[in-house]
């Protein structure tokens, strides 16, 4: 499993919300919910006001409500999102 | 000599301003933690988003936007002057003001806002000075709610050719004990230098003019938030230094005071003893 992983970190103004490792994120993206597995091409998307949910590789989910407007950047297994704001 | 009692009252006096300045270095002290910690969080937001709007720019060579051309270059220039609402915080203010001072006359019709009472307090006495709203006090702490219309109503302002340009005179944060007033450009927005390494093809959705005003709109206000927070992070250690500088004057002063008393108290003890010698001298003769 560990090469099917990508490094995912969540930022808002406030603070980094989450660093870690993820197999698959499905993101709120503006033409709808997209997925995104390991080796995904690199992909710059906004983000509308919804669920951010990260799977790790134990099978954990973790979920994030991202508020207002977003931002989330895929690049050489690294994925990057900025939300203006994330309820806990 | 002095009257020992008016020197005792003095000291006193002295004592109780000291026990003001100390809790005010105090609270300047906490609230200048919280803020800088404010400030570390946000510098990795705002750093992420240079580096990915570097990205879009290598990805798209001459993409344009409105809020990074000139914009109605006949209207005035804006500035917002960002100072603090309270005084007692040393130079902090007036080194702003001596920046602004010097950009007035650079744009003798520029249009004025300020952020912290000081600062409308301050221009209002000067002539031609033409402000375009009451000055906004957000009592040196960054909420997001203030803060994000205020940056629309600038970008509304200059989108719609009424302000030619925004400048922003502000303190930038160096360290606990070392700021410096500037006077950046917001609008228009540099233009983001293209990230030369990157070299693939990238996926943009929904589309790239959508992805570029939401990129640069979300990079306004962080540079925006960022000066805003830089600017309450230097108050609050400005006002600190003053009042730790305060405190040790008084320190100074006390001892001082302290020094005359004894000698007061001494020289009165010692006229009263060649009172009673003499006296009893006399008698004896």
């Amino acid at each position: 499993m560990a090469n099917k992983d990508f490094s995912i970190e969540i930022f808002t103004p406030k603070k980094r919300i989450f660093s870690g490792s993820a197999v698959s994120v499905i993101a709120p993206g503006a033409l709808g919910y997209l997925g995104i597995l390991h080796n995904h091409a690199p992909l710059m998307t906004t983000l509308v006001p919804g669920n951010l949910i990260v799977r790790n590789d134990s099978g954990e989910t973790t979920i994030f409500k991202s508020q207002g407007e977003g931002f989330l950047e895929v690049f050489h297994n690294k994925v990057t999102v900025l939300a203006e704001k994330i309820a806990e | 000599m002095q009257n020992l009692r008016a020197l005792r009252q003095r000291i006193r006096s002295v004592q109780n301003t000291q026990k003001i300045t100390k809790a005010m270095q105090m609270v300047a002290g906490a609230k200048l933690r919280r803020s800088q910690e404010e400030l570390f969080a946000f510098r990795p937001y705002a750093d992420r988003l240079s580096v990915i709007a570097r990205r879009f720019a290598a990805a798209h060579p001459g993409f344009d936007h409105p809020l990074l051309n000139d914009g109605n270059l006949d209207a005035p220039a804006g500035l917002v002057l960002i100072t603090s609402d309270t005084g007692l915080c040393g130079t902090y203010n007036e080194r702003v003001f001596a920046l602004a001072a010097n950009f007035l006359k650079e744009f003798p019709s520029a249009r004025v806002v300020a952020i912290g009472r000081k600062g409308s307090r301050s221009l209002i006495r000067r002539e031609g000075i033409v402000f375009l709203k009451e000055p906004v006090s957000w009592g040196g702490k960054y909420d997001p709610a203030d803060v994000l219309p205020f940056v629309d109503w600038m970008e509304q302002l200059f989108l719609s050719g009424q302000i030619s340009s925004w400048y922003v005179a502000h303190t930038q944060f160096l360290s606990a004990l070392q700021w410096k007033p500037i006077v950046p450009r917001l609008f228009p927005l540099e233009r983001p230098e293209s990230d030369a390494g990157f070299s693939e093809k990238l996926i943009v959705e929904p589309d790239s003019a959508s992805v570029a005003d939401q990129l640069l709109r979300q990079f306004v206000r962080a540079q925006f938030a960022r000066m805003l927070l830089e600017a309450f992070t230097a108050e609050h250690s400005a006002r600190m230094v003053a009042m730790k500088n305060a405190t040790e004057n008084a320190d100074d002063m006390i001892k001082r005071l302290t020094l005359i008393r004894n000698k007061a108290r001494q020289a009165a003890i010692t006229k009263e003893l060649i009172e009673v010698v003499s006296g009893a001298q006399a008698a004896m003769q």
